[in-house]
């Protein structure tokens, strides 16, 4: 089995509050995992270190035998990240196909794939909306949708249910 | 999956030409847009045209000159292109403001909204910082185009024996006044990393333009080696510049090369580690 996700020795502090202590763990390709713990825990804070959004304060998290932050994981992971909105001013056909444009998508397959995803989360119909005439669980929807994009290695972490 | 077709030219250019986008569609960059097409058509066909009219006629010509001596343009009087004289001055201060308001959202309603999350895991945070850079840079150099095409046909309506002269001058105005605008939108990107708000990154940058030489001049009086920092506000060169002519103003160019290039480096070592 390949290693998926690697962290070793990983810490990040807030200020003075550590939110994650020497996090040691490795993931292998195929095993299906849960990452629970109650409110506090560092589960936010882990997923958004892998994810790139925040840099660990010590420490190092591989994905794919890879860095995260590197570049030779710009484009291979998926994830939906808790809270993101996308732009209120263009329509959602128009937001999905220029991420999937810049996963390599041409301008027609990007189309595709946008609407390929917006069918798969019963969206299709809201194309050519835009995010702020949707109802809250239509917007949650759509950032599935961007995050089924492409076939990549995907965070899924819907209350942290991680899908590989 | 198409990481084989992933090209970070390309994505640099998808994240300039989406912001271009962007930028026209929000309500805010309409509005800046709007704004910015009322002040340069009033400009261009009131005091520009009937400026440079004056100019051209003897019996009103010399009192155009004692306005511009009291002014400190006197220079402008020696342009044999009197429509571009007057361009020049205007173009030369309004560009860089108008910047400070469109380019000020390069970052931050996005970084709010949590929507820089959807792009980072597609492209890097290099291509998104610069990519915006060149967008914002790209709405200045669109719009520097059309109103240069526009006081050219005035020239030619007006003079249009002087059709050459105007076609020579106009890609040094453009190299000009596009490049004394780079600092602006740099220091706009700059402040978009640091700042919470529109609000306050384009306030902040107005405390930088108004009271920056002002605090500076005042701590070099007691420390003189502070009195360089001048060098770093955006715009320094531009009274300068347009008491100079195009082909002499490009002497002024390394400082607001320089300024972004130092803006640019900041904004990115900023960006690079800063939780989004």
């Amino acid at each position: 089995m390949s290693t998926l996700i690697e962290c070793r020795g990983l810490n990040k502090s807030y200020g003075q509050k550590k939110a994650l202590k020497n996090i040691d763990f490795e993931i292998q390709a195929g095993q299906p995992i849960a990452l629970v713990g109650p409110n506090g825990a560092g589960k936010s804070t882990l997923f958004s270190i892998l994810s790139g959004y925040m840099p660990a304060t010590s420490g190092q998290a591989k994905i794919l035998g890879y860095p995260v932050g590197s570049h030779e994981l710009i484009g291979r992971i998926g994830a939906l990240p808790q809270d993101a909105l996308f732009d209120p001013n263009l329509t959602i056909l128009q937001q999905l196909s220029f991420l999937a444009r810049l996963q390599g998508f041409s301008r027609q397959e990007s189309l595709a794939e946008a609407e390929r995803t917006l069918d798969l989360m019963q969206l299709l119909s809201i194309k050519n909306e835009k995010i702020t005439a949707l109802s809250h669980g239509m917007k949650k929807r759509v950032a599935i949708a961007q995050a089924l994009m492409g076939q990549r290695f995907q965070f899924v972490p819907l209350r942290w249910l991680l899908i590989i | 999956m198409n990481t084989n077709k992933l090209d970070a030219s390309r994505q640099f250019g998808l994240i300039a030409s989406q912001e271009l986008a962007a930028s026209f569609a929000s309500k805010r960059g309409l509005f800046v847009t709007g704004i910015f097409i009322l002040i340069w058509s009033f400009l261009l066909f009131y005091p520009i045209r009937l400026s440079a009219e004056a100019m051209h006629n003897p019996d009103i010509g010399s009192l155009m000159v004692s306005l511009l001596s009291l002014v400190g343009l006197e220079p402008l009087k020696n342009w044999l292109l009197a429509e571009f004289a007057i361009y020049w001055v205007v173009a030369l201060f309004l560009f860089p403001t108008f910047s400070l308001l469109i380019a000020a959202d390069q970052m931050i309603s996005e970084r709010n909204r949590g929507g820089l999350r959807f792009l980072t895991l597609r492209c890097s945070r290099g291509q998104i910082f610069f990519g915006r850079f060149i967008g914002h840079l790209s709405i200045q150099g669109i719009l520097l185009v059309i109103t240069l095409a526009i006081t050219y046909l005035l020239l030619l309506i007006n003079n249009s024996e002087n059709w050459l002269p105007g076609l020579q001058l106009l890609p040094l105005m453009f190299l000009n006044i596009m490049v004394s605008v780079l600092p602006f939108v740099a220091l706009m990107s700059l402040l978009s990393i640091l700042m919470s708000s529109v609000r306050m990154a384009s306030l902040m940058a107005i405390v930088i333009l108004a009271l920056g030489s002002f605090i500076i001049n005042y701590l070099a009086g007691y420390i003189p080696f502070l009195s360089l920092l001048n060098t770093w506000i955006p715009g320094v060169q531009l009274v300068h510049m347009a008491q100079s002519t195009p082909s002499i103003a490009l002497m002024s160019l390394w400082i607001p090369l320089m300024q972004t290039v130092g803006f640019l480096l900041i904004g990115y070592g900023i960006f690079r580690r800063q939780e989004i």
